[in-house]
């Protein structure tokens, strides 16, 4: 209710204000709450992404936007007695990372729209807002440690301490001015204890199920998403060959597949089981297939590298590497070239090397940098 | 900071509880016997509280002017559905007596600076077939009468206005309305919601007239209104059982309560030397600024400001975290804002409507609080204009 005191100004400018990112999930509230209760001057932003769906898949008339999402923020940020505020991102987010999952996808790639979203709306589109309201840093409930080395000077990215969640591969992206300025603080938990904190703070949230993997899809499959998103011109079908020429079948449209498939291939030939996607002629429109051993690989060139820790770009660098979220990383030789290009020879072959997606470059438990895969060495 | 602190800057949107409104309802409280029943019951439980609907009823049309029965007076859930209700029984019927052959033609005419509850209207109306135009709004935002007599059909069966604007405060002129309105013996609809205890209302209840009423605008509870209907308007509508079920009794007791003290002269003479003064002071410190529909008659306490170059959204969230609660455009189940369809249809681009914002008094609003006010909206102001400059300039990272 308003009441029209003379307040002071003053105790607002001393304490550090920090934006929290807030999905309107359990680790988001909780990273809330807990830098709440450590003192910081906290504001949740929410951030309307994509167009309402309802739970069927249609659109949703009129002009409001994921209400359940945006009210369970509300509620916690009541709760823990913090401003939140919902700010439209849609336009960012659509041309920052819808088009481009499209893009990528017709472009018989395969994409991480999360790290998309990430490098350009969390934690780029987002910085503006903070400017805006003068907050320091944004946290996130992402599951990664940021640590500031003190001698060098620079901040560093690590794992998360939980195995099980850890985000650090969709992180890569991140530069030192932007690591400057965020905070994780659930890196350092695992998940059962973050809902235990929930439950026991209070937050409605406690018992939210963890967000879907798309979260713009929805709940139908991503092939009809880009299907209903573009021209059928973009989509041409065209055969399925074999790595030897041998012509196979015939496919829908080079999008709905992705290295590595073997479902749903409809392969006109005498043992189908034995044949996998692994590569794309998109110049003649046609599927490659060839056996599991042919998915086999060990060179690759990626494009967009990002250094986050200081490498010498004279001598090849010996790391491991992660080529998709849930591969375990394996041992590598990378070698820098002009443009953000590197080239990377795994000491084993790696299966389904997939282009589009990151490749993310480790030390241990800590990131060192990661590009997005462009190419294999010469597929045939 | 906690809304508990917050100097309330908008009044439009909704006015804090009136002192009378929680009079009327501590004295309701503390008798609970007033609060039994269902006023339609024959027994005396029933009678009590329906004497309450009575008495509102009452003060409502002492409130609204001379000659004016309390019978005229229907009191309906909010502001919005008076609107939509009035409409949809005005059309309906229109539609209905025109009989089969009629569907296609019956015309409604109403305004691109309608509040979004009639706004919502015009869909609808148009799958029934009716025909809707809108009348030309000035740049100014004020609808312009001169050219409703060229726009009139003989199928014209509605036309619906907003009295006062609630986004900019500009005021429609219904003197003319009225003259047409009536010359041509068409049912006129006012959206009062901002004009009711803001400006004299001067009604003539021979014409075939409603008005909408809101509650939650003069301080009464939400979820409360009413519409006003003339005699000859009920006369065109088939139905008039607009609302069933039982009334929200300690709502309407607040209405009446305020309703009882309204007085339009008195608040504006509180009122408008604190807003001329934080137009006057926005003016003269801060460059590139737009005060919409100033150069018409405006009620006393909204003003809406477009800073050149700023997000309003943004400008309001700041102004929030201060310890200011102003208004941008029309906010969404969601929370988020769009530009305001006000600012759009007064002839404004895009980003200057999301450059808006509104701020709205009310006659508590004191002026050491705009004062503390303005040296906050300068520096936020300032400092939004360097922040989205900068970030124009990078086009990227932080």
């Amino acid at each position: 209710m308003a009441k029209d005191g003379v307040r002071s100004m003053s105790k607002q400018i001393d304490r550090i204000k920090i934006l929290v990112a807030m999905s309107g999930g359990v680790d988001s509230s909780v990273t809330a709450a807990l830098l709440k209760k450590q003192g910081y001057d906290v504001v949740g932003v929410h951030m309307l992404l994509s167009e309402p769906v309802t739970a069927c898949g249609a659109k949703l008339t009129g002009r409001c936007c994921s209400p359940i999402d945006s009210c369970d923020a509300r509620r916690v940020c009541e709760k823990i007695d913090i401003p939140f505020y919902v700010i439209d991102a849609k336009d960012a987010f659509r041309g920052k990372v819808i088009d481009n999952f499209i893009h990528e996808y017709l472009s018989c790639r395969t994409p991480n729209p999360c790290i998309q979203c990430n490098s350009e709306i969390k934690f780029k589109f987002l910085f503006e807002k903070a400017d805006e309201l003068g907050c320091e840093s944004i946290a996130t409930g992402h599951y990664a440690q940021i640590r500031h080395d003190a001698i060098a000077g620079k901040y560093r990215l690590f794992k998360a301490l939980d195995p099980q969640k850890d985000q650090s591969y969709f992180l890569f992206g991140l530069t030192q001015v932007v690591l400057k300025r965020v905070l994780m603080p659930l890196g350092a938990f695992p998940k059962t204890l973050v809902r235990k904190m929930a439950d026991e703070m209070g937050l409605s949230v406690a018992n939210k199920e963890d967000s879907q993997e798309i979260c713009f899809v929805g709940d139908g499959e991503y092939k009809d998403f880009i299907e209903n998103q573009t021209a059928e011109t973009l989509r041409l079908k065209g055969l399925i060959r074999t790595t030897n020429g041998q012509i196979v079948g015939e496919h829908d449209g080079l999008h709905r597949y992705t290295v590595g498939q073997r479902k749903g291939l409809k392969l006109i030939t005498n043992d189908p089981g034995r044949f996998f996607v692994v590569g794309f002629d998109s110049l003649n429109r046609a599927l490659i297939v060839g056996t599991e051993e042919e998915l086999f690989r060990k060179d690759l060139f990626a494009t967009g590298v990002n250094w986050i820790t200081h490498v010498d770009g004279l001598r090849p660098i010996k790391c491991k590497a992660r080529i998709r979220s849930q591969h375990k990383e394996a041992a590598c030789v990378v070698t820098l070239f002009e443009n953000d290009t590197v080239r990377v020879e795994f000491d084993e072959p790696q299966r389904a090397i997939t282009p589009g997606q990151a490749i993310v470059f480790y030390d241990e438990e800590e990131v060192i940098g990661g590009a997005v895969i462009d190419r294999l060495l010469s597929l045939e | 900071m906690s809304a508990r602190d917050a100097i309330y800057l908008d009044w439009n949107a909704g006015a804090p509880l009136h002192p009378e409104s929680v009079k009327a309802l501590s004295g309701l409280l503390e008798s609970r016997v007033a609060l039994t029943g269902n006023p339609s019951s024959i027994h005396s439980y029933g009678r009590r509280v329906k004497c309450i609907l009575s008495d509102a009823r009452e003060s409502i049309s002492w409130s609204l002017g001379n000659g004016i029965r309390p019978e005229q007076i229907f009191f309906t859930p909010s502001g919005t559905e008076a609107n939509q209700i009035i409409i949809r029984s005005v059309l309906e019927s229109a539609i209905a007596a025109k009989g089969e052959s009629g569907k296609n033609h019956v015309h409604w005419i109403t305004t691109g600076v309608e509040h979004a509850s009639t706004l919502r209207m015009i869909e609808w109306a148009k799958t029934l077939g009716v025909s809707v135009s809108l009348l030309p709004v000035t740049k100014d935002g004020r609808p312009d009468i001169s050219v409703l007599p060229e726009m009139l059909m003989d199928e014209t069966a509605l036309i619906s206005v907003i009295w006062v604007n609630n986004e900019t405060g500009v005021i429609s002129d219904v003197n003319s309305l009225f003259k047409v309105a009536s010359k041509k013996n068409i049912f006129l609809h006012l959206d009062g919601a901002q004009a009711w205890g803001k400006q004299p209302l001067s009604l003539d209840p021979g014409m075939a007239l409603a008005v909408s009423l809101s509650g939650c605008k003069i301080g009464a509870l939400s979820g409360t209104g009413a519409l006003w209907i003339t005699d000859s308007a009920r006369e065109k509508i088939r139905e008039t059982d607009f609302r069933v079920g039982t009334e929200n009794v300690l709502g309407i007791a607040t209405l009446g309560a305020v309703a009882r003290v309204l007085n339009p002269e008195a608040w504006a003479k509180k009122v408008r030397p604190i807003m001329d003064y934080l137009e006057d002071a926005v003016c003269r410190n801060i460059d590139g600024v737009i005060i919409n529909g100033s150069a018409n008659d405006r009620v006393a306490n909204t003003s809406n400001f477009t800073f050149d170059g700023i997000e309003g959204e943004g400008l309001v969230m700041a102004l929030d975290l201060a310890g200011f609660s102003v208004s941008a455009g029309s906010a969404c189940l969601s929370g988020k804002t769009d530009p305001s369809h006000v600012l759009l249809a007064m002839g404004r681009t895009r980003a200057q409507a999301k450059a808006s914002i509104r701020v709205s008094i009310g006659e508590s609003t004191r002026l050491d609080c705009i004062e503390e006010f303005l040296n906050v909206l300068y520096v936020t102001v300032k400092h939004l204009r360097e922040t989205q400059t900068r970030w124009r300039k990078m086009g990227c990272a932080p």
